[in-house]
């Protein structure tokens, strides 16, 4: 199981890691180039939007993964262990259904945007390259769900974790080391 | 009928401990089939247009930079400057404990990471100088309220995104409200001290003038942070966008180059949390975008405000009422989300009864933020109780008398909108 994931794992965090520093590189040699040589580069606005489109998608799937998405627990906290166990069951269900959903529309979505060819205003790049982020940040989003279920059947202890996990939104990185 | 039914919706989902941002696109899924003909394609323009913005790109070079200033060791300087600064007064270590928390709140856009990265150090050092463990705990993680009050401030840029007030503007109208606080908290210490308290022996260890300029030539890069961030927007040099990237690399320059805290590869680990970090902020604002275009489209912010004016007809009503409701949602809600939901509600009254908007988003930030320092859902007191060991209960109870004041200094900022309004007008009537 786990030896299926670590793949997933390597190719989301290299997708955010790549596009978060890219995007910041791009937005600050806007600023420098404006200034020292009074030139906007067109392409720069739209790039590094597409690239955030991209950073968000991927970095839901890593925030499903290390149970991170902010939720409301205030009513399951209270509940006893059996019943707090089906209720992370039932919203990583809810999620899966969710976001199956969410995926098949935008499938449906980006067909259309290839039928039509449509193009980016400034690149002149197809639409549906920034499009296609949400397939697939929400595809490997929903692997973590489902990989979420498996785990709290197979490890029932784990659900105090996943909860206690959800309460640190903000995850210090002390050393920068990777938790 | 149908508008009380999507806000129940909501709230049942939420209630499951669903993540808030998949709560509410299944709101909007389920009340567009049972209400509506409209298709789900639009669901997905909806939150694709939110997220391709660059306003938005804001808030992951916000926690980025703020990530890496973490991880760059900022905050054991800027503790130096406090303490070689306050650290002789009565209470001293206390009032630095305060001060630090509002030199990093200038650079970081979030309160928890302010209490984490102040706390991990100033805890175990008040509790040395024989300061009461509780008093210790509760200062830092009250204080760490002033992450959001201080620009830059990640619940600003949201608010910002919900309703099209200008980012720069909030930013500045969160400036005396945060000061003051922070100026509140140190006077609460030095009375505290002076009435036999603690930290009667600080004054013994009166820093020199050596030592004062010791630290603030080693704080200096830290320090000149907020002044390129905030300078940099109000001068209009650039963008709160552009500024927050100009933050990101400034912060990795003086943290690889100058502090030299930071190796090369500390970045993959900093880059990937501070990426899913952001993403959970931008998941519920391009999944509430959603929400709240459902809502725009069926009228119901228009139906509830003309709701809520007819039974609070007055803005005072109207704000004793925001107050309590935020008071109550704040302990239940973490404050981006709740901006999210209920910033694109208030918004229509906010602007019929001629409240200046600015100022209504300082009195939300400022009332949720005290739902952080209050069970069940107090980010800060679980950021310092899983910190110190300490049961939760004792960190409330040592925050208490902290957490009373803010609830004053609330009241106040919430009915003299001066305090917001003051440095927002005094820059924008400058040439």
């Amino acid at each position: 199981m786990n030896k299926l994931l670590k793949p997933l794992e390597w190719i989301e965090n290299t997708l955010a890691v790549v596009s978060m520093t890219v995007v910041s590189i791009i937005v600050f040699g806007q600023v420098i180039s404006r200034y020292g040589f009074n030139y906007t580069p067109i392409w720069a606005e739209e790039l590094s939007r597409f690239l955030v489109v991209w950073s968000i998608f991927i970095g839901v799937a890593i925030g499903v993964r290390n149970n991170q998405h902010i939720g409301v627990d205030a009513v399951i906290r209270f509940l006893p262990h059996r019943l707090k166990l089906a209720s992370e069951v039932l919203l990583n269900l809810i999620g899966v259904v969710v976001l199956s959903i969410l995926i098949y529309t935008s499938i449906e979505f980006i067909q259309h945007t290839m039928e039509y060819e449509q193009l980016s205003p400034a690149m002149r790049l197809p639409m549906y390259i920034p499009y296609i982020a949400m397939p697939v940040g929400l595809g490997l989003s929903i692997v973590h769900f489902l990989h979420n279920i498996v785990k709290l059947f197979v490890n029932p202890d784990e659900a105090e974790s996943a909860l206690a996990a959800s309460e640190h939104i903000e995850e210090i990185n002390w050393g920068g080391e990777e938790k | 009928m149908s508008s009380a039914l999507v806000f129940i919706m909501l709230a049942a989902l939420l209630a499951t401990g669903t993540p808030i941002a998949v709560a509410m696109v299944a709101t909007v899924m389920l009340s567009l089939v049972f209400f509506t003909e409209v298709p789900m394609l639009v669901i997905i323009q909806q939150m694709f247009n939110s997220a391709d913005s660059f306003t938005l790109m804001a808030i992951p070079f916000f926690v980025l930079s703020g990530n890496i200033m973490t991880a760059g060791g900022i905050s054991k300087r800027l503790i130096r400057v406090a303490t070689a600064l306050f650290g002789g007064m009565p209470g001293g270590l206390a009032i630095a404990a305060t001060a630090a928390c509002a030199f990093f709140a200038a650079i970081s856009g979030s309160s928890p990471a302010t209490v984490a990265a102040i706390g991990a150090i100033m805890i175990p050092a008040l509790m040395k100088a024989k300061y009461d463990d509780a008093y210790s705990v509760g200062i830092v993680t009250s204080a760490g309220s002033l992450g959001i009050m201080i620009p830059p401030s990640i619940p600003m840029v949201v608010y910002a995104l919900a309703t099209g007030e200008p980012i720069g503007k909030l930013f500045m109208a969160g400036v005396v409200p945060g000061l003051l606080t922070a100026f509140v908290f140190a006077v609460m210490c030095y009375v505290a001290a002076k009435r036999g308290g603690f930290g009667q022996n600080d004054q013994g260890s009166k820093a020199d003038l050596k030592e004062i300029a010791a630290s603030l030539k080693e704080g200096f890069w830290g320090l000149m942070m907020p002044l390129i961030v905030l300078g940099g927007i109000y001068s209009g040099v650039f963008t709160p966008t552009e500024a927050a990237a100009v933050a990101v690399v400034y912060s990795a320059i003086v943290g690889s180059f100058i502090y030299r805290d930071i190796k090369l590869k500390d970045y993959v680990g900093i880059l990937t949390s501070s990426a899913s970090v952001a993403a959970m902020i931008m998941f519920i604002i391009i999944s509430a975008s959603a929400f709240s275009w459902y809502l725009t489209s069926q009228g119901i912010p228009q139906e509830v405000a003309n709701w809520i004016i007819s039974v609070a007809p007055e803005p005072w009503m109207f704000l004793v009422a925001v107050n309590i409701l935020l008071l109550i949602v704040g302990c239940f809600m973490e404050p981006n989300s709740a901006i999210l939901v209920l910033a694109p509600l208030f918004y229509p009254i906010v602007q019929k009864m001629g409240i200046n908007p600015i100022h209504f988003g300082i009195v939300m930030i400022f009332n949720l933020e005290l739902g952080m320092l209050t069970p069940p859902l107090g980010l800060n007191l679980f950021v310092a109780s899983g910190m110190t060991r300490f049961p939760l209960s004792r960190v409330v109870k040592a925050s208490m008398p902290f957490i009373i004041a803010m609830f004053v200094l609330l009241i106040v900022f919430t009915y003299i909108p001066f305090f917001s309004t003051w440095l927002p007008d005094l820059l924008s009537a400058a040439p």
